[in-house]
């Protein structure tokens, strides 16, 4: 079973996403920062990284800067809002090496959406 | 002895004949001279009325001697009158003929000037060019008359010889000292009109210079050839010059570069006598509009003439900032709006979905996480309507006599649990001299709290504080003083002090505010640099509001801080005596404060409230709520 880890600081986004995806097709965990997802990824070792970028504590950009500091590789898909694009090019910049596969906008994709978008990239892997 | 008589008489009547006679002829002569001077006087007028009328501020040499030609002849009897002027490379040469003469007239007249002008100016013109300038009546060959007579002087404009103006004649013996010194008068006054102009153009051109150098707006003007004639600091600074640098027109081409075409703005403004106004230009971290102008002398009616073209940088940085702060805020609002719908959205759509049953604590969860988001966002809409309301000044709140204390121990048990669940220390103190019973819009000062009690725990991290305290500021009292009393460090507050309020602190030690920030904490549109950097969310618009309903209290809010360690929030709320007085207010008479120099010497001014003040102060004992979390 694929597992996948959804990194947001949004509660409702961490739930909702996580029970679309969890009908046991995936084993699905989350955090609400980056701190807690830099423990998650060695403890739950995910297939799949849906990382949000601003979030207190440490955001995206400062989690794949951990995660290149630290050696760790995964795949990951950034999601945002639309009006944060400019995180996407950051977050590509940095997390190419890390494993960053694509992007999903939170703010004008449909749960469905994501949910296929996250589908699609696990069977590309 | 009758003849001596009639002799004297005769004598004396002679005398006083021959008397009267002088006294007479001095008189005329008096007045033929004061006559003639006036004549003179009126001349010299009319001739600085017509310079000053036609020549303006121009000051072109040619044109002010064309003047004195123009209005010589009624003076003067001549065949012609010339000048000639000695500019770099060139003299010129004009003559205005009033009777015919032939070609070798003019040219007697030409060398006998060129002449003079190498003595006066103690070098040879023989080999310079000459730009000829022939007016009034036509050469005619046959007409043989030689210069008879002829008479040049000086042209004299500001201790400097400019030139030669002469007259000459065909017939003999014309020229002698009377028209010689009428000339004399005439160009020797002209020539002090002319200096005078001169002096009030360049005590305006050094006025102009000086505004040109405190302008905020960079000016530079170029004559046809684009070379700058003028330039000020601002316009250096544009392209990243100092002002005491050299700068032409290059220097603009150059760092302009693909940014704004100078050149071929100037050239298309002076041409097609065209105003250009360009959108914003990006030169060294600085926005720009950039104008071009054509510079248009309409010195004479109907007649334009363009001298050169003038560039305008006109900075522009604040209002493009200003434009994307309240962008930022739209797509923030926007944001903040779309974020709880979204929510919402998702949560229907696993609901939709059928795998959370119904009465499970997952199902609760998200009915709680609906109802929250939902309120959030009401709250939003319910907090841009009042900002709406505070800018259409249609604000108000309603007051009513309520216990205050009690509104505040309510808010403060509010926000336990989320202190709790951050680990925050929240604590209240409310002075026993805060007086139970006050007018007050319940529902706005609850607003009040909510905002600066939730912004304080935002700001502040875990194992932080956060501090509530409340006490009375007496009409009259000093802030710090009583600061001091209720148990808390100074903080130099500055407030009115015309009337009994309580005062509202709350203190949180968060990241603080940078001083610079501070000014625009109350306003919309603001978004703190320090508060963007730890990724905390918000619309600003808490404050605005809590700011409207403060002031509709009559109160006066504000902050004092300390970027890094924390913020000090404060609010007052007046008193007026509701309807029986209460203990604090029948108070105010004879507890009148202490001293305020044996206050700080008496109060170590502790950081704890004290149980056990200091001896001298009566009924300011904080009751302490203990601290939760």
């Amino acid at each position: 079973m694929k597992k996948i880890l959804i990194v947001d600081d949004k509660k409702e986004f961490r739930s909702t996403l996580s029970d679309a995806l969890n009908s046991g097709k995936y084993e699905v965990e989350v955090a609400e920062n980056g701190i807690r997802a830099l423990e998650k990824m060695v403890s739950f070792e995910p297939d799949l990284v849906i990382l949000d970028m601003l979030m207190p504590e440490m955001g995206g950009l400062e989690f794949l800067r951990e995660l290149k500091g630290r050696g760790i590789k995964s795949n990951i898909l950034i999601s945002t809002q639309l009006a944060q694009m400019d995180d996407i090019s950051n977050a590509l910049g940095e997390g190419m090496s890390v494993g960053v596969r694509g992007y999903i906008i939170k703010s004008s994709q449909s749960l469905e959406m994501i949910v296929k978008e996250i589908e699609k990239t696990l069977s590309s892997l | 002895m009758t003849l001596i008589i009639i002799i004297a008489l005769g004598i004396l009547a002679i005398g006083s004949w021959v008397f009267v006679y002088f006294k007479i002829e001095l008189f005329k002569k008096d007045i033929v001279k004061k006559e003639e001077e006036l004549n003179n006087r009126l001349y010299e007028l009319a001739i600085v009325k017509e310079l000053g009328d036609r020549v303006g501020y121009s000051l072109d040499v040619h044109q002010i001697i064309d003047i004195i030609t123009g209005s010589l002849h009624q003076f003067i009897e001549y065949s012609a009158v010339s000048y000639m002027l000695v500019e770099p490379e060139k003299l010129i040469f004009k003559v205005h003929l009033e009777e015919s003469v032939h070609r070798g007239f003019v040219d007697e007249v030409k060398k006998r000037m060129i002449g003079s002008i190498s003595a006066l100016l103690n070098k040879d013109f023989q080999k310079v060019p000459i730009e000829e300038i022939l007016s009034g009546a036509i050469l005619i060959e046959e007409v043989q008359e030689p210069v008879k007579s002829f008479f040049n002087i000086p042209l004299v404009i500001g201790d400097k010889i400019v030139g030669v103006l002469t007259v000459a004649h065909t017939q003999t013996g014309l020229y002698k000292e009377e028209e010689m010194t009428i000339l004399y008068k005439i160009t020797n006054q002209a020539s002090q009109a002319v200096t005078k102009l001169q002096k009030v153009v360049e005590t305006e051109q050094s006025k102009l210079n000086s505004m040109m150098e405190s302008m905020a707006d960079g000016v530079v003007m170029t004559d046809l050839d684009y070379r700058l004639m003028v330039i000020n600091p601002a316009a250096k600074k544009a392209i990243g010059f100092e002002s005491d640098q050299e700068v032409t027109i290059f220097d603009f081409i150059d760092n302009l570069g693909g940014k704004f075409d100078i050149r071929g703005r100037l050239e298309e403004s002076v041409k097609l006598k065209k105003t250009y106004e360009s959108e914003k230009v990006l030169l060294n971290d600085k926005f720009f509009q950039i104008f071009v102008f054509p510079v248009i002398n309409k010195a004479t009616e109907g007649q334009e003439t363009v001298l050169g073209g003038v560039v305008i940088f006109h900075d522009i940085t604040s209002e493009v900032a200003t434009e994307q702060i309240q962008k930022d805020f739209t797509s923030m609002l926007v944001h903040e709006l779309r974020s709880p719908l979204d929510s919402i959205k998702r949560i229907a759509t696993v609901l939709k979905g059928g795998t959370i049953k119904a009465k499970t604590e997952k199902y609760e969860d998200y009915l709680s996480m609906i109802h929250s988001n939902s309120s959030g966002m009401l709250n939003l809409v319910n907090d841009i309507l009042d900002v709406s309301k505070l800018e259409a000044g249609k604000f108000s709140v309603t007051k009513k006599p309520g216990d205050i204390k009690d509104v505040i121990s309510k808010r403060i048990d509010f926000y336990a649990i989320p202190a709790k669940d951050k680990k925050i220390t929240l604590e209240s103190t409310l002075s026993e001299d805060v007086p139970s019973e006050v007018e007050f819009d319940a529902e706005g000062i609850e607003h009040v709290l909510n905002n600066l009690i939730s912004n304080a725990m935002k700001f502040t991290k875990p194992d932080g504080k956060v501090a509530l305290n409340a006490f009375l500021h007496k009409k009259g009292g000093k802030i710090n003083d009583e600061m001091k009393i209720a148990g808390l460090e100074p903080l130099d507050i500055n407030i009115k002090n015309d009337m009994d309020a309580v005062m509202v602190i709350v203190s949180d030690t968060g990241i603080g505010i940078k001083e610079e920030e501070v000014g625009s904490l109350f306003k919309k549109f603001k978004q703190l640099e320090s508060g963007k950097t730890t990724q905390q969310k918000g619309t600003g618009l808490g404050l605005v509001i809590t700011k409207g309903v403060v002031e509709e209290h009559g109160g006066e809010i504000g902050v004092v801080s300390e970027y890094g360690k924390g913020s000090n929030f404060f609010f007052t709320l007046p008193i007026k005596p509701v309807t029986a007085p209460t203990p604090a207010t029948a108070q105010t008479p004879t507890d009148t404060p202490p001293a305020p120099d044996s206050v700080v010497v008496q109060t170590p001014t502790p950081t704890k409230p004290v149980a056990d003040p200091a001896p001298p102060i009566p009924a300011a004992t904080p009751k302490t709520t203990p601290p939760v979390a």
